[in-house]
């Protein structure tokens, strides 16, 4: 069940974009992974997930950015986050990965790189 | 909400089985009480991402087919919140770390900890296990 999460993907230039809304748990965390998935699976190398819709996200979801990453690094690209909220800041913050993850404000600036 | 303990203080707690689409409702649960007790909304903000946690955890140590308790006692002046594994009528375990890609089940008390120094999980009833920790 993932009624608690919106995930809706578009092309901007190289990178495909993700605009994620609701919340992200162990619930929700596997819509998110599915969708993240198939975009590397189809070619996506280059991903900016758009957090700004995002309420909340534990470490189920750290699991699904994390293993996102990872795959998109094997694909020679990368995966920006953009504009987490203050929660969701904190939680990248407690756990390092604000350091591991690319952050930006806007999705333009994420997707200029 | 019921009575406490020896005239103690009031516990308001949740019950719902162990099961993802519930992690949610616990959160708002947690919230909620927090809310009643003026917390500021940064400390509830933490105070669901540790229930989350919590949750996350028990299904990772719980039975299959348990049951989740959220519960909030005031305690001085803090508010003490503990998260339940109830007992289950499942053969074993769970499977341990669990999730789309599986945080190990430590991982999800340390989180706890940062955000609330007191958390500690300790043996529940039944050879469950009980995550406790207090916001103020």
């Amino acid at each position: 069940m993932a009624q608690n999460l919106l995930v809706e993907s578009r092309e901007r230039g190289s990178w495909t974009v993700f605009d994620v809304k609701g919340e992200v748990d162990l619930d929700t965390a596997p819509h998110l992974k599915a969708e993240l998935a198939e975009a590397v699976k189809g070619g996506a190398s280059n991903i900016a997930v758009n957090l700004e819709g995002v309420d909340f996200l534990d470490s189920s979801g750290l699991g699904v950015l994390i293993g996102s990453l990872k795959r998109c690094k094997e694909a020679g690209g990368t995966l920006a986050l953009v504009s987490p909220r203050r929660p969701v800041r904190k939680v990248l913050s407690i756990t390092g990965l604000d350091k591991v993850f690319p952050i930006h404000d806007t999705v333009q600036e994420a997707t200029s790189e | 909400v019921s009575a406490g303990q020896n005239g103690g203080p009031p516990r308001f707690s949740l019950i719902t089985p162990l099961e993802t689409p519930y992690f949610a409702t616990a959160r708002m649960f947690a919230a909620s009480v927090a809310r009643q007790f003026e917390m500021a909304e940064d400390t509830i903000e933490d105070l669901k991402l540790a229930v989350s946690e919590a949750c996350s955890r028990a299904l990772a140590t719980g039975k299959s087919d348990g049951r989740l308790e959220v519960a909030a006692e005031r305690r001085g002046d803090r508010l003490v919140f503990e998260v339940v594994q109830g007992p289950g009528e499942g053969s074993g375990p769970g499977d341990g770390d669990v999730g789309p890609e599986p945080v190990p089940t430590a991982l999800h008390l340390e989180l706890i900890a940062a955000l609330f120094e007191d958390a500690e999980a300790v043996p529940g009833p039944g050879g469950a296990e009980v995550v406790r920790f207090s916001a103020g």
